[in-house]
C-alpha cells in the first residue's frame, strides 16, 4: 500500500479535482488545465528534484510541445488527436536531445542561466515568427478530435481522458525513480563527483533526464560509440575497430559538430528554397563517386597484404603497385603519375612528375628477376583483380 | 548609402548600450561583491522612475532625477539588511529565486499604489530635439544620458580602483576570508555597494522615464536586458560589463537594420553563444561556486 | 463454520464506511452547483476585458465606465424589473478569453456576453458565442475582419472599425493637404489589429493619390524605437503614419518628440488614455477618436460630470463605450421583454436607434452588425493652452457632417466581405 502511495494520492486528487473546482466557482476546463500543468511539474521534478539540475526552461518545452502538436494538427493531421500528440512527443524528444547536448556542458548556475536564455529565446521566436505560430494572435481553430465513439468536445470526457494520461505518466515516472536509473540520478544530485568515481557516465544520465523531463527517454548516445569505433566513412577494413579509449576527444567533437552543421546547413538551405533538392542529390552523388574512386584507387595502389605478419624489405616493396599501361586513360583516375605508387613508396621524396622517367630508367637498369618488376600491372582493372584475388586467398588462409 | 545607414544604427546602438550599462553595472557590482544574483534590480529601476515622477511634480525634472536615486538607495539599504544578507553564504540559486519573488511583489505594489495606467512623463523642452553631426542624427537627450553614464562610470571606476574603500572591496571579491582575518568587517562595504548598485538602477529609471512608458511592468522589461549584458560581459568583471553593454546595443541595432523581426531575439542568441563557448563571460573570471 | 466465514468476510471497517458514505454525499452535493447557488432573480451578463498587458490601462477605464452604467440602470429599477449582475473578468489573452467566455455561459449562468478590446481575443469570443448560439456585444475591438471576413450573426460591434478611423482622420488629413501626392512611412503593430490598420491606411492613401514608401512591423513588446526613427529619417517621407496600438503609441510619440523629427505624424488609432500618457509637449499630429470628453451634448456632459465626481479624472473613450453598450443592451432587453438571443438579434437587426450620448443616434447596420455613428478627428492645442494634464487635446467637428448619412464613413459592400 505504501509502495504505491503516490499513485493513490494522485488518483484521489484527480477524482476530487473537478468537484473542488466546481465548488470554487471554476469549471472542469480549469481542472483540465491544472492537470496539464501538474504533468509538466512532474517532469520538472525529475530534473530539479531528483537530479539537482535547476532549470528555468520547462515553460519553453511546454510551449514547444503545444505548438508542435497544434501546428502538426493544422497542417498534416486535421481533426485528429493521437497523431499530433505523438508527433509532438517525437519532436520534443529530438529537440531536447540536441539542446541538452549543448546546454548540459555547463553546470550549476551557468546551466540555470542557459535554460533561462533558452526560455527567453523560445518566447521571442514564438512571438515573432508570426507565419508559423500566429504570434500575438495565437493559433485558433484547433479541434480535440476523438477516439470514436468517444467525442472529446465534452469537457467532462476530455477531463477523464486527461486524468488517465496523468495517472499513466505518474506511474511511469514512479517506475523510473524506483529503477536503477532513478537511483543514479539521486546519486548525481547528492554528490556528482562520487557518482563519477563509481563509474557512472554522469553526462549520459544528465542528458537522459533532461530529455525525459522534456518528454520520453531517448538514448541516441547508444549509437554514437559503435559509429565511432567501426562505421567511419574512411575505414577500408571492415574488421578494424578504432580504440574507444581515445574517445571522445575535443577533436572528434569538433568534427562531429562541424559535420552536423555542414549537413544541416545544406538541408536548411534546401528547405528554405535557396538550394534545389536536385543540387543536394547531385552533390551527394558526386561525393559518393569520388569516395568510391578513392577507395578503389587505394586498394589498387596498395596490397594491404601484410597486416599482421613480420616482413622483409622485399616484401614491403612488393606490397605497393604500379599501373603502367594506358597512359592517357590512367590520367583520369590517377593524375600526375599517382599510379606509380610502388615507385613512390621506394622513393617518397621524388616529385610525382618525375616518376614516369624514373620508372623507365629503373626498368632499364634493374635485373629481370628484381622484385620491383612484380609490382607492375598493365591496367587499373588487372591491378584491382590482383588485389582482390590476393585478399580472397588470404581470407581462405586465415579461415583454415 | 546602405553602409552609412548601417553605421548610423551602430552608433545608435552604442548610445543605447550606454544606457544598458547603467543598469547592468549595478547588477554586476552586487553580484561581484556579494555573490548574489539580484533579479529585483528591475524593480528598483521602476521605483526610481515612479519616485522621480512624484518628486518632479513638486520640484521639477532635474530634482526628480537627482533625488530619486537617493531615495531608492535608502530602500536598497533596507533590502540588503533584511533580505539579501541571508543569502551571501547560500546556494546562488536561492538568491535568484528570492529576488525574483521580490520583483513580482514590487510590481504588484506599484500597480496598487499608482494604478496600471501609464503615467505621463516629460523632459524639459530644452532637452528635446536632435543633434545633427554631418549626416548623423542623435537625440540631444540621449547624448546627455550618455554623458551622465560616462561620469557615473568614471566615478565608479575611480571608487573601485583608486580609493581605499575600493581596495577593500576588491580584496573582498577575491578573498573574503583573508579580509576578515585581517580584521576588516566586510558588511558595511557590502551595504554600500548594494546601495550604489540600486541607486544606479534608479537613476536609469529616472532618466529613461521621459522616453519610455512608465508602467508597473517596466522593471521586468529591463531586468532581462541587464541580465543578458552581465552574463555576456562576465559575472564579476567591470570592463566586461562595459564591453558587453555596448556589444548588446550594437548587435540589436544591426539586427534591426537587416532583419527587424529578430531584433529582440538577437541578444538571447548572443547570450546563448557566449554561455556555450565561454561561460565565464567575455572578460569574466572563473567562479567555482557557479560550476 | 459458515457463520464464522460470514463474519470474517472482509469489507471496510465501520469507521471507514462512514467516511466513504459521508464523502460521497458531500461530493454529490458539491457536484450540483445549481443547488449550492441559490436561484437568483438577477440578469447575468458575462463581461470580459483585458486588465493586464499592453491594453490593461484601457481595460481599467472600461470597467469604470460599465460600473457607472450598471449602477444607474439598477437604481432606476433594473431591466424588466430585475437587477443586472455584470460579471467582469480579465480576458488576459485570446486563449484565456475563450475559456472564460465558455465558462461564463456554461457555469456562471450568463445570458449574453459583452466587452473586449483586444481584436484577437474578441475573435475567439465570437467563436464561442457562435458555437453556443448566444449574443456577444463586442464593445471595443476595432479590427476590420471581425466585421468582415470573420463576421457571424451572433455578434454586434459597437466601436468603430479600422476603416472608419482611417476615414475620420483621413478626411482631416486630406483637408490639410497631407495625402495627395505624398509619400508615407508607417510603423505597424505586429498583430491582427495592426495589420488591419496598415491595410486600411494603404487603401485610403492609394485611393486618394498618396503612396507608401516603407513599413516596419513592430512587435507589441518593443519599447525602444530609436532604430526605427533612424530608418524613418533615412527614408525622408512626407508623412509618418502610426499603425500602433496601446501604450506603444505613447512610447513612439514620446521618442519621436525626443528626437525632434520634423515629418508630420498621422495616427489612425489612439485612445485618449494613451494620448494623456504621452503628455503635453510630446503628442503631435492628427488622430481619430470615437468619442471625447469635451463633446457638447447634454448626455455626454452628464456622463463626464458623474465620472469626474467618482474617479477624479475625465473618462476615456473606452469608459464611454462600455457605458453606452450596457445601456444599449438594457434598452434591447426592455424592448423585447426577454433575454433570449434570437429576439435580441432581431431587435438589433431592425436598425433600432440608440442614444449614444452624441449629437446623432446610433443604429446597427443589418448586414454587418456594425453600429453606425459619428467619429471625431483631433490634434494638439498650441503649447501653453492646456489647463491640466488632460486638457491639451484639440477636438475637431464630427465626421460625417450633420446633413450627410452616417454610413458615409463606414465600410462599403466592396470593402467588407461579410456574409452571414
Amino acid at each position: 500500500m505504501t509502495k504505491h502511495r503516490p499513485l493513490w494520492i494522485g488518483l484521489a486528487a484527480l477524482v476530487l479535482l473537478p468537484f473542488v473546482m466546481r465548488a470554487l466557482g471554476l469549471s472542469t476546463n480549469t481542472a483540465s488545465q491544472i492537470v496539464c500543468l501538474a504533468i509538466a511539474a512532474l517532469g520538472l521534478n525529475m530534473l530539479v528534484g531528483f537530479t539537482g539540475l535547476t532549470s528555468f526552461g520547462q515553460s519553453a518545452w511546454f510551449g514547444i510541445g503545444a505548438y508542435a502538436a497544434a501546428i502538426s494538427q493544422k497542417h498534416w493531421f486535421a481533426g485528429q488527436l493521437a497523431a499530433p500528440i505523438l508527433f509532438s512527443i517525437a519532436f520534443v524528444a529530438v529537440l531536447s536531445c540536441l539542446v541538452g547536448l549543448l546546454i548540459l556542458r555547463r553546470r550549476g548556475v551557468y546551466f540555470a542561466l542557459l535554460t533561462l536564455a533558452f526560455a527567453a529565446l523560445t518566447y521571442a521566436v514564438a512571438f515573432r515568427w508570426t507565419e508559423l505560430t500566429g504570434g500575438e494572435d495565437g493559433l485558433g481553430g484547433l479541434s480535440r478530435g476523438g477516439f470514436s465513439p468517444v467525442p472529446l468536445d465534452n469537457g467532462n470526457v476530455y477531463y477523464a481522458v486527461l486524468a488517465l494520461v496523468a495517472l499513466g505518466v505518474l506511474y511511469a515516472l514512479l517506475r523510473v525513480t524506483r529503477s536503477p536509473f532513478g537511483h543514479v540520478l539521486v546519486a548525481i544530485r547528492e554528490n556528482q563527483q562520487r557518482a563519477t568515481f563509481q563509474g557512472y557516465d554522469v553526462d549520459r544520465y544528465r542528458l537522459a533526464v533532461f530529455v525525459l523531463s522534456a518528454v520520453v527517454p531517448w538514448l541516441p548516445v547508444a549509437v554514437r560509440a559503435p559509429l565511432y569505433a567501426r562505421w567511419s566513412s574512411f575505414a577500408l577494413n571492415p574488421k578494424y575497430v578504432r580504440p574507444i579509449a581515445l574517445w571522445p576527444r575535443r577533436k572528434t567533437l569538433v568534427e562531429e559538430y562541424g559535420c552536423f552543421c555542414y549537413t544541416a546547413g545544406f538541408v536548411v538551405l534546401s528547405l528554405r528554397g535557396y538550394l534545389p533538392w536536385r543540387a543536394l542529390a547531385v552533390w551527394y552523388a558526386m561525393m559518393s563517386a569520388f569516395l568510391v574512386l578513392h577507395f578503389a584507387r587505394a586498394i589498387v595502389n596498395h596490397g594491404y597484404g601484410r597486416f599482421h605478419h613480420t616482413t622483409t624489405l622485399e616484401a614491403m616493396v612488393a606490397d605497393a603497385r604500379n599501373v603502367t599501361g594506358h597512359p592517357v586513360l590512367s590520367e583520369l583516375w590517377a593524375p600526375l603519375a599517382v599510379r606509380y605508387h610502388a615507385l613512390h613508396h621506394l622513393f617518397p621524396r621524388l616529385p610525382y612528375h618525375s616518376l614516369p622517367a624514373a620508372h623507365v630508367r629503373l626498368l632499364k637498369a634493374l635485373p629481370a628477376d628484381h622484385v620491383y618488376r612484380t609490382t607492375n600491372n598493365p591496367s587499373f582493372v588487372s591491378a584491382l583483380n590482383r588485389a582482390l584475388a590476393h585478399r580472397r586467398r588470404e581470407a581462405r588462409q586465415e579461415a583454415r | 548609402m546602405q553602409v552609412f545607414f548601417l553605421l548610423e544604427q551602430v552608433v545608435n546602438g552604442l548610445v543605447l548600450g550606454g544606457y544598458y550599462l547603467l543598469i547592468a553595472l549595478g547588477l554586476s557590482l552586487i553580484f561581484s561583491v556579494g555573490g548574489v544574483v539580484n533579479l529585483a534590480h528591475g524593480a528598483f529601476y521602476a521605483l526610481g522612475a515612479y519616485i522621480s515622477l512624484e518628486i518632479a511634480k513638486v520640484l521639477g525634472f532635474g530634482a526628480g532625477a537627482a533625488l530619486s536615486p537617493i531615495a531608492v538607495a535608502l530602500l536598497g539599504m533596507l533590502f540588503e539588511r533584511f533580505l539579501l544578507r541571508r543569502f551571501y553564504a547560500a546556494d546562488p540559486i536561492l538568491s535568484l529565486l528570492v529576488t525574483f519573488g521580490l520583483a513580482l511583489i514590487v510590481e504588484q505594489a506599484i500597480r496598487m499604489i499608482w494604478g496600471a495606467a501609464p503615467l505621463p512623463a516629460s523632459m524639459p523642452a530644452g532637452l528635446k530635439g536632435p543633434v545633427i553631426l554631418g549626416e548623423f542624427m542623435f537625440s540631444r537627450y540621449r547624448l546627455l544620458l550618455l554623458a551622465v553614464v560616462a561620469v557615473v562610470l568614471a566615478g565608479i571606476w575611480f571608487l573601485i580602483h583608486r580609493t581605499s574603500f575600493g581596495r577593500v572591496v576588491r580584496a573582498g571579491i577575491q578573498r573574503p576570508d583573508m579580509v576578515a582575518a585581517l580584521g576588516i568587517r566586510l558588511q558595511p562595504y557590502m551595504t554600500t555597494i548594494v546601495m550604489l548598485g540600486v541607486g544606479m538602477a534608479a537613476l536609469g529609471g529616472a532618466l529613461f522615464a521621459p522616453i519610455t512608458v512608465v508602467h508597473p511592468a517596466m522593471g521586468a522589461e529591463i531586468i532581462i536586458v541587464a541580465f543578458v549584458v552581465v552574463v555576456i560581459g562576465g559575472l564579476g568583471s567591470f570592463w566586461g560589463v562595459v564591453l558587453a553593454a555596448f556589444l548588446v546595443g550594437v548587435v540589436r541595432g544591426v539586427t534591426i537594420h537587416f532583419v527587424p523581426a529578430a531584433g529582440e531575439a538577437s541578444m538571447y542568441v548572443l547570450m546563448f553563444l557566449v554561455l556555450m563557448f565561454r561561460p565565464r563571460g567575455l572578460l569574466g573570471e572563473r567562479i567555482e561556486k557557479f560550476e | 463454520m459458515i457463520d464464522k466465514k460470514a463474519e470474517r468476510v472482509s469489507g471496510p471497517s465501520a469507521g471507514r464506511r462512514q467516511l466513504l458514505q459521508g464523502g460521497v454525499a458531500g461530493a454529490l452535493a458539491l457536484a450540483f452547483p445549481a443547488i449550492v447557488r441559490s436561484q437568483s432573480d438577477k440578469i447575468k451578463i458575462g463581461h470580459l476585458t483585458p486588465l493586464t498587458g499592453f491594453l490593461g490601462a484601457l481595460g481599467e477605464y472600461a470597467v469604470m465606465g460599465i460600473k457607472i452604467a450598471t449602477e444607474e440602470i439598477n437604481k432606476a429599477g433594473g431591466v424588466m424589473g430585475r437587477q443586472l449582475d455584470v460579471m467582469t473578468e480579465d480576458s488576459v489573452n485570446p486563449a484565456t478569453a475563450s475559456t472564460k467566455a465558455q465558462r461564463m455561459l456554461d457555469q456562471d449562468g450568463a445570458t449574453v456576453l459583452m466587452g473586449e478590446i483586444n481584436s484577437a481575443s474578441a475573435k475567439t469570443i465570437m467563436q464561442v458565442a457562435a458555437r453556443n448560439k448566444r449574443l456577444f456585444l463586442q464593445v471595443g475591438a476595432r479590427s476590420d475582419v471581425l466585421r468582415g471576413a470573420d463576421c457571424n450573426r451572433y455578434t454586434f460591434h459597437v466601436d468603430i472599425p479600422v476603416t472608419v478611423m482611417v476615414n475620420a482622420a483621413g478626411q482631416a488629413l486630406l483637408r490639410d493637404g497631407l495625402v495627395k501626392g505624398k509619400r508615407y512611412f508607417s510603423l505597424t503593430a505586429d498583430y491582427l489589429f495592426g495589420h488591419d490598420l496598415a491595410k486600411g491606411v494603404k487603401n485610403f492613401f492609394t485611393a486618394n493619390g498618396g503612396s507608401q514608401i516603407g513599413d516596419e512591423l513592430i512587435a507589441t513588446d518593443v519599447t525602444d524605437f530609436s532604430p526605427y526613427l533612424l530608418k524613418i529619417r533615412q527614408a525622408r517621407p512626407d508623412v509618418v503614419a502610426s499603425n500602433l496600438a496601446g501604450n506603444q503609441v505613447t512610447n513612439f510619440v514620446k521618442q519621436y518628440a525626443e528626437f525632434g523629427l520634423s515629418y508630420p505624424i498621422a495616427g489612425f488609432n489612439l485612445n485618449t488614455a494613451d494620448a494623456w500618457a504621452a503628455g503635453d509637449g510630446n503628442l503631435a499630429g492628427i488622430w481619430p477618436t470615437v468619442w471625447h470628453h469635451e463633446l457638447d451634448t447634454p448626455g455626454s456632459k452628464a456622463f463626464v460630470a458623474e465620472f469626474r465626481r467618482r474617479y477624479g479624472k475625465p473618462p476615456e473613450n473606452h469608459a464611454w463605450i462600455e457605458y453606452v453598450s450596457l445601456k444599449i443592451m438594457a434598452q434591447a432587453m426592455n424592448a423585447t421583454k426577454s433575454t433570449d438571443t434570437e429576439k435580441l438579434i432581431a431587435y438589433f437587426e431592425s436598425q433600432a436607434e440608440f442614444d449614444i450620448l452624441k449629437a446623432r443616434k446610433g443604429y446597427f447596420r443589418s448586414w454587418d452588425h456594425q453600429l453606425m455613428q459619428e467619429a471625431y478627428p483631433f490634434t494638439v492645442k498650441p503649447k501653453g493652452q492646456a489647463k491640466d494634464k488632460w486638457d491639451f487635446l484639440q477636438f475637431g467637428t464630427a465626421v460625417p457632417a450633420p446633413n450627410q448619412p452616417l454610413e458615409l464613413i463606414a465600410t462599403t459592400k466592396e470593402q467588407n466581405t461579410c456574409k452571414m
